[in-house]
C-alpha cells in the first residue's frame, strides 16, 4: 500500500514539473499567440481584459 | 375622322408595347450574375490542398480558411473512432461478465499454503503502480473525449461536464509525462522474462489452464497472457507516448495531416488497450485468487505460484539452494 501511494505521489510530482516546464517555456497568452505588439492597446494587465481573461469576466 | 385617328393611336401603341417587350426579352436574357465566371469551391479545393490567405497575426495557422480533410477527421473521430472503442469496451466487459459467470472466480486448487514467496520487488511494484495509476487517468480522460458528451453530459449538466473536462483535460497532459517514464522502467525491468519462447505456444494451446480447474500448463516468471499483456503494454504505450506527444506540441516538425493521423491511431489504439487492460485488471484483481498479492505485498503464496508459475518456482528454488550450498560449503572451510 505505501509503494502505491508513494507512485500516486511521484506521479503528481511528474505531473506537476511537467506542467509548470511546459507553462513556463512552452504557452503562451494568448495576447502573445493571437497580437503583434502593435495591435495591442497596452500591455497585457493593464488593457481591458488583462492576463487573466476568466477572471476579468467577473 | 375621329374614330379614325383613335385607331391609328391604338395601333401604334400596340406596336410600341410589341416593340418595348421584344426589345425587353434580350435584356432580361443578359441580366449580369457577379458570381458565375467566379470560382467554385471544389475547383479550389480540387487545386489546392487548403484555402488559406495573408494574415499579420503572429499565429500564422490562422491564415488557412479551409481544409477539406478536416471533414474526413472529422468523420472517422465521431464515427469510427467512437465505435471501435465503443464496441471494444462494451465487448470485453460482456466477455469478463460471460467468463465469471462460468468459471467463476479461479481458486488455488491446492489451498494456500500459508507460506510465501517473494514475486515482485518494491521497485518493480513501484514502476507497475506509477504506469498503472496514469493509465487509468489517461483512460478515463480519454474516454470522456469520446463518450462524456453522451454519458456525463446529461447526468452532471453543462456547467460541471465542462469544469469536469477541463480537468480531465489538464490530467490527460499532464500525467503523460509519468506515464511515459513509468512506461520506459517497465520496459527495462521486465523484458528479460517476457522474451517469447517454444513453450509458450503450450501455455496458449492449453488456453493458460483458465478454463479447467486443476489444469496449470506450466510457465516461467511471465506465462504467455502477460507476455501478450507486457508487449500490448509497451508497443501501444510506445505508440501512444508518440502521438500523444504530437498532439501535446502540435505543430513542432509537423503538419496538420500529421496531427489529423496521430489523433486517429491515438483514439482507436487507445480504445483497444483499454478493453486489453479490462482483462488484465479483472483477472489480476477479482478475477483469480491470489494474483492481487504479487502487486499489493509483492509476496505470493506458495502454491499459487506453484499452479501458475511452476517452472518460476523451480528456478527461485534452485537458486536458493544454490546460494545456501555456496554458504554452506564457505561455512565447512
Amino acid at each position: 500500500m505505501r509503494i502505491f501511494l508513494l507512485s500516486l505521489v511521484v506521479a503528481g510530482t511528474l505531473a506537476g514539473i511537467g506542467a509548470s516546464v511546459l507553462d513556463s517555456s512552452y504557452q503562451k497568452q494568448a495576447y502573445q499567440a493571437y497580437s503583434t505588439v502593435g495591435a495591442r492597446v497596452g500591455d497585457a494587465g493593464n488593457n481591458l481584459v488583462g492576463k487573466d481573461w476568466p477572471a476579468a469576466k467577473h | 375622322m375621329t374614330d379614325r385617328n383613335s385607331n391609328w393611336r391604338h395601333l401604334a401603341l400596340a406596336l410600341l408595347g410589341l416593340a418595348l417587350i421584344t426589345i425587353a426579352q434580350p435584356m432580361q436574357a443578359q441580366t449580369v450574375t457577379p458570381t458565375a465566371s467566379a470560382a467554385k469551391e471544389e475547383q479550389l479545393l480540387s487545386t489546392m490542398k487548403q484555402i488559406d490567405g495573408r494574415i499579420s497575426i503572429p499565429d500564422q495557422k490562422a491564415s488557412v480558411l479551409m481544409q477539406p480533410a478536416g471533414q474526413e477527421w472529422r468523420k472517422v473521430h465521431s464515427t469510427t473512432m467512437f465505435w471501435v472503442g465503443a464496441v471494444s469496451i462494451i465487448g470485453m466487459l460482456l466477455a469478463l461478465t460471460l467468463f465469471y459467470s462460468i468459471r467463476g472466480r479461479i481458486m488455488i486448487d491446492s489451498g494456500p499454503s500459508g507460506r510465501t514467496i517473494l514475486r515482485f520487488n518494491g521497485f518493480e511494484r513501484f514502476v507497475h503502480w506509477l504506469t498503472a495509476s496514469c493509465f487509468i487517468v489517461l483512460a478515463l480522460s480519454g474516454l470522456n473525449v469520446s463518450f462524456g458528451k453522451y454519458l456525463l453530459l446529461p447526468l452532471l449538466g453543462a456547467e460541471a461536464f465542462s469544469a469536469m473536462s477541463q480537468l480531465a483535460k489538464y490530467a490527460h497532459n499532464f500525467l503523460a509525462f509519468p506515464f511515459i517514464i513509468g512506461l520506459v522502467f517497465m520496459f527495462l525491468v521486465w523484458v528479460k522474462d517476457n522474451i517469447p519462447e517454444g513453450g509458450d505456444l503450450d501455455w496458449l494451446k492449453a488456453g493458460g489452464g483458465l478454463m479447467s480447474k486443476g489444469h496449470h500448463p506450466p510457465a516461467k516468471k511471465f506465462n504467455a497472457g502477460q507476455k501478450v499483456i507486457f508487449w500490448v503494454v509497451i508497443g501501444g504505450g510506445t505508440v501512444l507516448s508518440i502521438t500523444g506527444l504530437m498532439l501535446l506540441f502540435p505543430f513542432s516538425g509537423t503538419v496538420i495531416a500529421d496531427l489529423q493521423l496521430g489523433q486517429t491511431i491515438h483514439g482507436i489504439l487507445s480504445g483497444l488497450i483499454v478493453a486489453v487492460m479490462m482483462a488484465h485488471i479483472y483477472i489480476g484483481s477479482v478475477g483469480m485468487e491470489g494474483a492481487l498479492d504479487a502487486m499489493n505485498s509483492g509476496e505470493v503464496d506458495l502454491n499459487w505460484a506453484r499452479e501458475h508459475h511452476s517452472l518460476w518456482v523451480e528456478e527461485v528454488e534452485a537458486q536458493e539452494r544454490e546460494v545456501h550450498d555456496k554458504a554452506k560449503s564457505v561455512a565447512a572451510e
